[in-house]
């Protein structure tokens, strides 16, 4: 079995990895897209039609880049890192980000012919680069890296004059003996400055196509590909010319989403609470959720399935109790705990009354006095509520890395350690589960309340749990942090076991969870609430700082030992 | 008494570009003696706004920089051990209402809130501080005047003011100034030439959207002037930005591989 697993792991790393890696830069072109973001004023186009979403980024098989509205689909570099493929990914976003920023969208085609469009295109594409470039004059050097043409080993094709042109056109330096790129050149330059003057680029571009065709130059639209390769295949200026074209179109990742997403926003989530998960007492609490792509929370998204906080009924009263017995607002109790004070202390706030005296005393006998007369005040350390919310989902089935037990016996193994350890100590502890099926059905799975013991019951509960399910940590989050409402400690600390990043079978996109997660945790500490996660992962480093941030969380690979981690962190987080 | 404020005194009036009407609303509101609060985000130019104030209004400026350590007796003094026994020591807050300055208290919320209630004598129309431990009660200076500025945009945790601290104070907010006026700030504090400041100026309007993306805040204008004075100095436009902008923000990989976008966006590769 051993062996079986170690020829397993490397390819399963291998593409891991490049998953990894391909997120992280979605990520790195999001964020930049960001800083381009369009203002009102610096577009063609009514505010109307400038939607204030934010762009998204993916990245796709493509041989070229593609753009909609509101969405660019990068063609994936043939390199996969490395800073060659890392630029072209840069310039193929910021030139898309150029298009939509000054291009039209959309035009009909009308009677032009396949050439007459991709002249015209080429046109529009140095046109929009010229405007970017206006306020941004670095892209000229990172848009130079990718124009390649030259005239020295140009072939007279349409592929290598159009590549030429588009070189002349970025390149003042360039110089090519070609008189259609000269002439290009010269017309583009002489209404350089009208930048707003559609008409005009329209004549250039007609003009040189109308050239192209007296020179006999061969053109396949089938076989032509944009060149440099950082430019978009041009689909975003043109409309589509007819039905089945639009169809594909639509079908782009981006568009499906939103359509589905709306759909699943128009039916109303009461009609589907009627098919909870099998297990009675079961009590439905909403959460909304936050949609990172369209920077909107939507209300009443995810469920989570909860039994009430006790078993016995006899409980529900005793919590009703302690509800009003909070909301009379009671002080917290440091305020009738009086301060510790330190007496004999070498600095302090105030003087130490008998301590002064001895020194005075001592002094005048003129015997030697270590001077240590001021008394610090000091507030004992606060009382705490810890609520360890244990990941219960399928993966946690698996091994952890590098050992021979599975992330949920690490989870039982340390809850179990911290939980009775905390037992007897005036810090309170809960235990606390769950997994999702689908934002419908978040589980919610309490091994240890507040108020109860750690008994045998609740450790057989413990040791009962399986794994099932997936991840939807930023429900679960909400919910865990309605926990502590009842809580009269002064600090309260919730703290994560995961085992990987958050995942769900209704999600396909990655970083939403992540977004969502983090939206979830940053809420926690306006309610009080310290958050901390630990994550048994070793390639969890990517998610777990951007969703907790990097001073609360801690990585740990293999079976470390997580509750000697726990009670260090419980111990110094307040 | 007079000779223990000169200290304070601000020599020379610091450069402060006035971004909307603060300079006429924080007069109009010294001339009445009314404690203010301003707030905006990291390095926009609140400490600074002070200091061009104290010196327009002539008045010596007392900063206190709070921490979570900050306690009242921090503020308004301390008994020392002297030779011949104990010896009273003026804080901060006491010297400023004692003799007439303008104190100035930097990242109000990181101090402990129990701790600022000792400002509210002196906060409202008694303008009174007593000193319990000594047994005075000091009648502030007709200069007196409270200033005291935060961050609201990133919540330390469980730090506000209280309510009742909150409304003794008017406020002014501050922001960071539009693309032509930080370059021209830049431009001025950074000594460098006006192209290098908008671009720079540029960069930090486009890193200032990320802000919810994996920052916390964007580039500030300090930070520009910081890159500024090291471009100044000959370091490359690329090495500057790094050391002075991108690598201080932030920790997060990705993000910071997009600013580096920003930053050949403007500079080239």
């Amino acid at each position: 079995m051993p062996t079986e697993r170690a020829s397993d792991t490397p390819s399963a790393a291998g593409q891991s990895d490049e998953a990894a890696s391909l997120a992280s830069t979605t990520r790195i072109l999001e964020c930049y897209a960001a800083g381009f973001e369009l203002r009102f004023a610096d577009s063609l186009d009514a505010p109307a039609e400038r939607t204030a979403l934010p762009i998204r980024v993916s990245i796709d098989t493509n041989a070229r880049t593609s753009i909609t509205a509101g969405a660019i689909r990068v063609a994936q570099a043939p390199v996969c890192d490395g800073p060659a493929a890392a630029r072209l990914y840069e310039a193929s976003v910021a030139h898309a980000l150029a298009h939509l920023r000054y291009s039209r969208r959309a035009l009909p085609i009308g009677s032009r012919g396949a050439l007459r469009v991709a002249v015209t295109s080429l046109i529009e594409d140095a046109r929009v680069e010229r405007l970017l470039m206006r306020g941004y004059p670095g892209l000229r050097g990172l848009w130079g890296m990718f124009h390649a043409a030259s005239w020295e080993h140009g072939a007279l094709t349409f592929a290598s004059l159009a590549a030429r042109l588009a070189r002349a056109l970025h390149d003042p330096g360039y110089d090519d003996p070609n008189h259609w790129v000269r002439k290009g050149r010269e017309l583009f330059e002489e209404i350089a400055q009208r930048a707003d003057d559609i008409a005009a680029w329209e004549e250039i571009a007609d003009i040189l196509a109308v050239d192209l065709a007296q020179m006999r130059v061969r053109f396949d639209a089938s076989s032509y590909c944009v060149e440099p390769p950082y430019r978009d295949d041009n689909t975003y200026l043109w409309a589509a010319e007819s039905e089945p074209e639009q169809a594909r179109m639509e079908k782009a990742p981006g568009a499906l989403d939103q359509a589905t997403a709306q759909q699943d926003m128009a039916d109303s989530p009461d009609e589907r609470d009627d098919s909870p998960p099998p297990g009675a007492m079961l009590r439905a609490h909403r959460y909304p959720e936050w949609h990172a792509r369209v920077g909107l929370i939507f209300d009443d998204w995810t469920c989570v399935y909860d039994r009430e906080s006790a078993t016995e009924p006899a409980r529900s009263g005793d919590s009703e109790m302690r509800k009003n017995a909070a909301s009379r607002r009671e002080p917290p109790r440091w305020w009738y705990r009086p301060a510790k004070r330190l007496r004999g202390r070498f600095e302090g706030d105030e003087l130490d009354l008998g301590a002064i005296i001895d020194h005075g005393v001592a002094r005048r006998m003129r015997v030697p006095d270590d001077g240590h007369v001021f008394l610090q005040k000091r507030r004992a350390r606060p009382s705490m509520s810890v609520l360890l919310l244990l990941d219960f989902s399928a993966s946690t089935d698996e091994l952890a890395d590098a050992s021979d037990t599975t992330v949920l016996d690490i989870e039982k193994e340390a809850a179990a350690a911290i939980a009775t350890a905390l037992d007897s100590t005036d810090t309170r502890i809960a235990l606390h589960g769950f997994a999702s099926n689908g934002r419908h059905d978040v589980r919610y799975l309490r091994i240890k309340d507040f108020d109860e013991p750690f008994g045998n019951a609740q450790r057989q509960r413990l040791q009962a749990q399986q794994g099932a399910f997936s991840t939807r940590m930023g429900a679960a989050l909400r919910h865990a942090a309605t926990q502590f409402d009842d809580e009269e400690t002064e600090a309260s600390l919730l703290v994560l076991v995961t085992d990987g990043e958050p995942s769900d079978v209704d999600v396909h996109d990655s970083s939403h969870l992540i977004e969502d997660a983090r939206h979830a945790v940053s809420g926690l500490p306006a309610r009080g609430i310290l958050p901390f996660c630990f994550a048994l992962d070793s390639g969890a480093d990517r998610y777990v700082r951007t969703i907790f941030g990097s001073d609360r969380c801690m990585v740990l690979s293999g079976a470390a030992n997580l509750a000697s981690h726990l009670s260090k962190v419980i111990g110094s987080l307040i | 008494m007079q000779d223990i404020l000169t200290q304070y005194r601000i020599g020379t009036e610091p450069y402060y570009r006035p971004i909307d009407r603060e300079i006429e609303l924080f007069a109009a509101a010294y001339s009445r003696r009314l404690p203010m609060i301003l707030k905006g985000p990291t390095g926009c130019g609140k400490t600074r706004f002070v200091e061009y104030m104290a010196s327009r209004l002539n008045k010596p400026l007392v900063t206190v920089a709070c921490n979570e350590d900050t306690t009242a007796s921090d503020l308004t003094g301390r008994f020392l051990l002297n030779a011949e026994g104990t010896e009273w020591h003026d804080g901060p807050l006491t010297v400023a209402a004692r003799h007439g300055a303008i104190c100035y208290l930097d990242e109000v919320v990181e101090a402990r809130s129990d701790a600022l209630v000792v400002i509210h004598p002196l906060t409202d129309d008694r303008r009174v501080l007593p000193l319990d431990k000594r047994g005075e009660l000091i009648h502030a200076h007709p200069d007196f005047q409270l200033v005291v500025s935060y961050n609201p945009g990133y919540q330390a945790f469980g730090k506000d003011l209280k309510p009742s601290t909150r409304q003794r104070f008017g406020a002014i907010e501050f922001h960071y100034p539009d693309e032509a006026t930080e370059a021209d700030i830049v431009a001025h504090e950074g000594a460098v030439d006006h192209a290098i400041a908008i671009k720079l100026a540029r960069i930090a309007a486009q890193s200032r959207k990320l802000r919810g993306r994996g920052l916390a805040e964007g580039i500030s204008t300090r930070m520009l002037v910081h890159a500024c004075a090291l471009i100044c100095g000959g370091i490359d436009a690329h090495a500057a930005c790094a050391l002075a902008m991108t690598r201080p923000l932030t920790d997060d990989e990705e993000v910071r591989t997009a600013l580096d976008g920003f930053v050949r966006a403007q500079f080239g590769t």
